[in-house]
């Protein structure tokens, strides 16, 4: 036919549309002459579509038509034959081009993957790739054109230098590959079928920098909440909560605590691959990660390591931080509109596979703490009974189950929006499973000299967490007249004078101010335990066969994501007694530092704790001057006026049980300690899950 | 389009013959691991099986005792009998599917609500063309102008080729056959005609009647 590519002189040529119908027939007369053996015309066209100058407006427009013309001659484009065209079309990329060309372009994918059932997960799979910009320097998400200028020796930090630019338009380049994923899945039926293992596969590696690993996330809770996200949202979330635990686990408590006053934790020593190597940082780049690196747990301020080999710990727990509050707000936005139950199904699925049996899990499992949080009655009183269920299932491992009771101890004591009679009904089924449990259950084990923690570790777990939980509940449910019977029925004298003499094996902080709540309510005999205790010192305590013991929902420790987690949390200082707090502090400056403290740790939900403690001066006052006990009672009934509902029921509590206990100050700040539930000695935090000792 | 056991071409129900090993976790319910493998075949192409599983029903596991394959894998081996629902599309075989999208150079069809089939430019015949109409494009023949393939039409056309691409059919069809096309236009090419017709050549005849009863009547 002897057509001529036709060459494009101005800006008004886009809109020709004898110029765009000839391009098309001089390209689809390159594309048969080439099946043909042909090549002259198909390589002209590739060298066309190579050398574009993206500074050049000419040059962009003839991008453009021949983008066009590509996309009405999508049924001439053959797999095998015209390969080179087609991974052309597949390496550019949405970020790099202006709008003009990012339109034509979506279009030529989508037609492509509608005229070509055999392109369909190549298409996807060039949208997932536009997930992430160039400028993120993975190889993956590096475009055709950023990739030959980078081989012609253009310097890898400019590249990066344009993420900010890239990162500006984000709204417009998502906006553009989602709604190209949609057309794609409304045409294409098998499209969510396909996208899974694409979407799955591209993830970027858990090292990756946070911002992209976060806008990845970002992808991905885009793509579940959307259209296709009903048939692989599941997936997409088992991979999400998988992948939150990976980098869960590589952050150590001690590491975080560590971080307040020494600087330099390096993490991570990993060996990248080589491509990343060369990837690597610029050395200009400014070095923040050495002294100084806590600032940005604190503030979240953009840091990166000089060196990329080392990963700081700032680095980790704020990508960590980052992808919880992003999954956080997303689960928000879910059961706004309806999703709850959806979700609660999934994410029970990624706790029975992956959260329950992680060893360090710390943050992960608090995005069922906020999902119950969200619908309390459904979702929150159902992880309550699913715990009950795995933890009195024999059918389940012995450490799951352990790890079971933790759960359910932590979860009962801290979740604020639990309703008390769900409280209630699960102790009394944890207490009435403990008084059936009969040691000679398990005594086939106990022959090869076992000790007895190791073969009785479920019972004593839930003993543990009743005594736990009631530590931060009793004073809630004796408040409730319904729920102070059910409490009196509990039969935890039975428990506690149990014959396996649970009081020696588990914690002994939770043991203590377990004691000292429940004797106060004459809910357990007092005398009968003094003598238990005794006989315990000598044997289990702080010995090797102690019971191994976490709590997965002790105080939240990431910054930005913990607005989600605060209001629906119970701190100990909340439950605390007034007159214990302040007598956890020597001498005179003991107001001091309890302002300290709850500015620290609880400035936020703990207001009215904080400013109720300068009356505590006058109690203090009042008993050390040996003031009669009528006038404190005065004193409590005219606080009671000014405080709320918890508050008041601590008051009086606190009156009740001011008999007899003052000598246990040194042991309840140990049991503090223990217990992690108050902060001033952050260090100790961290008790190791549930779990036994292998070589035992 | 429909086979003698009044069913549209391409689709077959046959009875499978099937080995599936499952892993040991499945061994406390195995039909829930049988389940959970058959629910993987649906929807994609089997090779063995030659077609796109569409559905399984009364899966019927063979015997209480299954092997443990020995070596290096606990996999347990569970052989099962089920019939198994599938679409078997061939190269000139005629299926319907709806128009889902209106192209210079090609027609998107969905068959069976699932299968996307492409419809190339230059497998439709001269007779039709594309036409861009202000608020929207069809292609249409230029000697009927009753038939017009626009979206959401449904297409009866000729499968051309059957490509599978991983797990997944890639099926090309073709309009070339004058007896393809929309199927509104098909069927008013035969039956709605012939009544027409019919209707017409009674309505001639009553009249014919009755202009012969005016004439014995006035003759009368």
């Amino acid at each position: 036919m002897g057509l001529r590519m036709i060459e494009v002189h101005s800006e008004r040529d886009v809109n020709d549309t004898h110029l765009q119908s000839n391009t098309r027939l001089w390209i689809v007369d390159a594309l048969t002459k080439f099946s043909k053996g042909d090549f002259g015309d198909y390589n002209k066209l590739l060298i066309d579509l190579k050398c574009v100058s993206f500074e050049d407006p000419t040059s962009i427009i003839g991008l453009v038509i021949r983008l066009k013309a590509l996309s009405q001659s999508v049924s001439f484009i053959k797999e095998p034959d015209h390969g080179a065209l087609l991974t052309h079309i597949f390496r550019m990329s949405l970020w790099t081009c202006n709008h003009l060309v990012a339109d034509v372009l979506v279009n030529l994918i989508v037609n492509l993957a509608t005229a070509n059932g055999a392109l369909v997960s190549q298409c996807l799979d060039m949208l997932v790739r536009n997930f992430l910009p160039p400028s993120c320097g993975l190889p993956t998400f590096m475009d055709i054109y950023t990739a030959s200028s980078l081989m012609r020796g253009f310097p890898m930090e400019k590249v990066r230098q344009q993420s900010i630019e890239h990162l500006a338009q984000k709204d417009d380049v998502l906006g553009r590959v989602h709604s190209a994923i949609h057309q794609i899945a409304e045409l294409v039926p098998t499209t969510p079928l396909r996208l899974q293992p694409i979407v799955l596969q591209r993830m970027p590696h858990k090292i990756v920098d946070k911002e992209w690993s976060v806008l990845y996330l970002e992808n991905m809770l885009r793509l579940e909440s959307s259209a296709a996200g009903q048939l692989i949202g599941r997936r997409i979330i088992l991979a999400i909560v998988d992948r939150l635990i990976e980098i869960d686990v590589e952050i150590r408590w001690e590491d975080i605590l560590q971080a307040e006053n020494s600087s330099k934790v390096f993490l991570l020593h990993m060996d990248l691959e080589e491509d990343h190597e060369e990837l690597e940082e610029n050395p200009g780049a400014p070095n923040l990660s050495g002294p100084g690196s806590e600032a940005k747990l604190q503030h979240g301020l953009v840091m990166k390591a000089s060196d990329s080999k080392l990963h700081s710990l700032g680095e980790v727990a704020d990508k960590m931080d980052l992808m919880m509050d992003l999954t956080l707000e997303h689960l928000q936005g879910c059961v706004s509109k309806g999703r709850a139950g959806q979700l609660y199904d999934t994410l029970m699925i990624s706790f029975q596979n992956t959260i329950l049996d992680t060893y360090k899990s710390k943050f992960t499992q608090f995005l069922i703490f906020y999902l119950c949080a969200l619908a309390p009655f459904t979702c929150g009183t159902s992880f309550a009974c699913f715990l009950c269920d795995i933890f009195s299932s024999k059918l389940r491992s012995q450490n799951m189950r352990m790890s079971a009771a933790a759960y359910l101890a932590s979860y009962l004591a801290r979740a604020r929006y639990l309703p008390t009679s769900t409280v209630s009904s699960c102790l009394k089924r944890m207490v009435s499973w403990c008084i059936g449990y009969s040691p000679a259950q398990d005594d086939h084990k106990s022959s090869v000299n076992h000790p007895k923690t190791l073969v009785h570790g479920v019972f004593y777990s839930v003993c543990q967490a009743v005594m736990y939980v009631l530590c931060f509940r009793l004073r809630e449910l004796v408040e409730d007249p319904e729920q102070k019977t059910a409490l009196r029925s509990l039969k935890l004298q039975q428990l506690v004078e149990h014959r396996l003499n649970p009081l020696n094996v588990c914690l002994p902080s939770v043991v203590e101010e377990f004691l000292k709540q429940a004797k106060a309510m004459q809910l357990v005999n007092v005398n009968a335990l003094e003598f238990c205790r005794a006989e315990s010192d000598s044997c289990t305590f702080g010995g090797d066969n102690q019971l191994d013991m976490f709590f997965p929902f002790d105080p939240y420790l990431l910054k930005r994501s913990d607005r989600f987690i605060r209001p629906n949390f119970i701190y100990w200082s909340m439950v605390q007694l007034p007159e214990e707090k302040a007598l956890n502090f020597d001498g005179g400056d003991y107001l001091e530092e309890s302002e300290q403290h709850n500015l620290g740790w609880n400035s936020d939900s703990d207001c009215s704790v904080r400013i109720k403690t300068p009356k505590y001066v006058d109690t203090i006052l009042a008993r050390e001057n040996g003031y009669g006990s009528d006038e404190m009672e005065e004193f409590w009934t005219e606080n009671q006026r000014n405080t709320g509902p918890l508050e008041n029921a601590t008051a009086l509590r606190s009156f009740a049980s001011d008999d007899g206990d003052d000598n246990d100050v040194d042991a309840f700040r140990m049991s503090i300690d223990r217990m992690s539930i108050t902060p001033p000695a952050p260090r100790t935090l961290l008790k190791m899950p549930a779990r036994l000792p292998y070589n035992a | 389009m429909v086979t003698a056991n009044e069913e549209p071409q391409g689709l077959n129900v046959v009875k499978a013959k099937l080995d599936i090993f499952l892993h040991p976790s499945r061994s406390g319910h195995i039909m829930a691991g049988v389940q959970e493998t058959l629910d993987s075949l649906l929807l994609r192409y089997n090779e063995s099986l030659q077609g796109v599983v569409l559905a399984y029903l009364d899966p019927n596991i063979l015997g209480r005792k299954h092997k443990i394959l020995s070596g290096l894998t606990p996999y347990f081996h569970v052989g099962l009998t089920a019939n198994i629902l599938l679409f078997s599309p061939t190269a000139g075989m005629r299926v319907e599917g709806k128009v889902n999208k209106i192209e210079k150079d090609y027609i998107g069809v969905l068959t069976m609500g699932i299968f996307n089939a492409a419809l190339s430019v230059m497998d439709i015949r001269d007779d039709l063309y594309f036409e861009e109409l202000p608020h929207e494009r069809i292609w249409t023949s230029k000697t009927d102008h009753q038939h017009v393939i626009k979206l959401g039409s449904m297409l009866s056309f000729v499968i051309k080729s059957v490509q599978e691409t991983g797990e997944f059919l890639d099926i090309s069809g073709s309009l070339c056959s004058p007896d393809t096309g929309c199927l509104d236009w098909i069927s008013g090419l035969n039956e709605p005609r012939h009544v027409l017709n019919d209707l017409e050549n009674r309505i001639e005849s009553s009249k014919e009647k009755r202009k012969k009863e005016k004439k014995r009547r006035r003759d009368t």
